[in-house]
């Protein structure tokens, strides 16, 4: 055996264990009907309900309005974040005035420091959105525009004023050399802050857990959530086990179809972040 | 927050114009600087900025479900924090767990880096392997590991052990953070990639030449020109677990006892009970705590940045 072949059997068992493992349990306990998960362990099911247990969690639990609201709230974070961010990143990439300097450290400080989600509750209530969908994607936005900021500035200053500066000559008026020039350059950056912002807040349960009142409200770690405590005797584990799927599958999947890009483009950001 | 700053081609073309440049309208292009700025500007200082200043206020008062006006207390909710035991026990807790996140994440990070840093097929898929956690929910994960870390769960059968994976005061804390670290240690290992990838072929390649061995390169060249992803690894692990909710919350919720009580699971405690300027006082430490190992890692980042300008 070459050291080649020992080290790829090592890391190939390393990651079954540690890959593996955990993702076996979730599909098999996922596909176990109620009695037979009430102990959930690695052993496979002996009468399937997988799609049972996904079509229960889906229809009865709130899996179904859970992806509705996630894709929502995910959706205009995103959006918010990535357009507000690159208007201001071009600014602060560009302007050598010492207020624009000051205004982008204060900007980004929300890359190392957390929004307090208390006073932020206090806050909504005040601006009369306690407990909205839009006072989530409002507090997202407000933490996660700093790191959308930082990366896109980094960016932007790869790019050459001359492309900026012919079209200025020209008479163009800011607005169009900004759509029609920048913002399609960004498209690289615009991606990788994308794929880590769509993450951080599709995951996101602590500020949703905070913020957000009603059942009709809730994303999908929050539905998780009541699955777990909707049983006050037992945890419903196949249930628990089938919402995990849903509450993942989306990100897997996306990910396995765009795994080259999404790591280079991460590593991209990490490299610059 | 660069973690290593290739020579970048910015760095030249940010000297200042030496003339103004041709500007039609100053006071339309002012007004054009702050129409792109305002929209960001508003979104962080309402969100972001707002709800931190509140803090510093709202902290120092009796604010709660209980009564119905808001009262300036001074110190008292601070004082009884740390009558309380919560200050003391939180803290220690919060750091303890942060300090195992950082090492066993790092650690982990670091080997999977130094085994898949080579950029091909396998290497590619193994990456994409180990990066699947980053995905998964951490509430999701900790209500997965919650299972199989169970008394007469999987794993002891498995290990054929009675070992109470999430019954210890002494050792739970430690099972969390390794979970925590689990979920996370792909973001290092991608951190910990590309600093490898910028350390010059050259270096490797001579110091093979001259008969070092691979634990010898390791330790000499590339663990040296590791630091800034070092760095920066280790500043965002400490913070990311220092925040830490989730995982906890699913696996133990701050028990046995209040042996996993970290900060964030004492603030939504008290907040659920309806304390909520004694919960924020918390908030307020754990903001210094962050504070505390952001700021100089800031200046140290900013230092490195203007040498490379």
């Amino acid at each position: 055996m070459t050291a080649k072949t020992v080290k790829y059997t090592l890391i190939s068992a390393i990651a079954l264990v540690v890959i593996g493992l955990p993702i076996w349990m979730i599909l098999v306990n996922a596909a176990k009907p109620f009695q037979e998960a009430q102990n959930p362990d690695f052993a496979l099911p002996h009468h399937w309900a997988l799609f049972s247990n996904l079509h229960t969690v889906l229809t009865q639990g709130a899996a179904g309005t859970g992806l509705l609201n996630s894709i929502a709230v995910t959706g205009s974070t995103v959006a918010v974040v990535l357009v507000g961010g690159s208007m201001a990143a071009w600014i602060f990439a560009r302007s050598a005035s010492r207020t624009v300097r000051t205004l982008f450290y204060l900007s980004i400080v929300g890359i190392l420091i957390p929004a307090p989600v208390i006073t932020s509750v206090y806050l909504d209530a005040q601006l009369g959105i306690q407990g909205s969908r839009m006072a989530l994607v409002g507090l997202y936005s407000g933490v996660y525009l700093s790191l959308a900021i930082f990366l896109i500035t980094g960016f932007v200053r790869t790019i050459p004023r001359e492309l900026e500066e012919a079209a200025q000559i020209d008479g163009a008026p800011r607005w169009r050399i900004f759509w029609q020039i920048i913002f399609p350059l960004l498209r690289p950056v615009l991606f990788a802050a994308g794929v880590l912002l769509w993450v951080y807040v599709w995951n996101d349960f602590f500020y949703a857990f905070f913020l957000l009142n009603g059942a009709t409200k809730q994303t999908l770690p929050l539905g998780l959530f009541s699955v777990v405590s909707s049983n006050s005797h037992s945890t419903n584990w196949n249930y628990v086990f089938a919402d995990v799927i849903v509450v993942s599958l989306p990100l897997v999947v996306v990910f396995v179809i765009g795994q080259r890009r999404i790591l280079a483009g991460v590593m991209a950001g990490g490299v610059k972040g | 927050m660069s973690v290593h700053t290739p020579p970048r081609p910015a760095a030249v073309a940010r000297p200042r114009p030496a003339k103004p440049r041709p500007r039609p309208n100053p006071w339309r292009h002012r007004l054009g600087t702050s129409g792109f700025l305002l929209p960001a500007l508003a979104v962080i200082t309402v969100f972001y900025v707002v709800p931190n200043l509140l803090d510093f206020a709202l902290a120092f008062t009796n604010w709660s479900t209980y009564s119905d006006t808001i009262r300036f207390t001074g110190l008292t909710n601070f004082r009884e924090l740390l009558q309380q035991g919560a200050l003391t026990n939180d803290l220690r807790v919060t750091i303890e767990y942060a300090v195992v996140v950082m090492v066993v994440q790092n650690l982990a990070g670091l080997a999977l880096a130094l085994a898949l840093e080579k950029a091909n097929r396998v290497n590619g898929f193994f990456r994409s392997v180990f990066f699947v956690p980053v995905l998964v929910s951490p509430l999701a994960a900790g209500y997965v590991f919650k299972a199989i870390l169970a008394d007469s769960g999987p794993l002891n059968s498995l290990l054929g052990i009675h070992f109470s994976w999430l019954g210890s005061p002494d050792w739970t804390i430690i099972v969390v953070a390794t979970v925590n670290a689990w979920k996370y240690m792909g973001i290092n290992m991608l951190v910990y990639i590309a600093g490898l990838n910028a350390i010059p072929a050259e270096l490797i390649e001579a110091a093979k030449v001259e008969g070092a061995t691979w634990w010898q390169t390791v330790r000499r060249i590339k663990f040296p020109l590791l630091a800034p992803a070092l760095t920066f690894n280790v500043v965002a692990t400490l913070i990311g677990a220092f925040n830490t909710f989730d995982i906890v919350f699913a696996m133990t919720q701050g028990g046995p006892g209040i042996s996993t009580q970290v900060l964030n699971a004492f603030i939504q405690q008290e907040y659920a009970q309806g304390f909520y300027g004694f919960s924020i006082a918390m908030g307020l430490l754990l903001l210094g705590l962050v504070c505390i190992v952001a700021f100089p890692a800031l200046f140290m980042l900013r230092r490195r940045e203007e040498n490379n300008l």
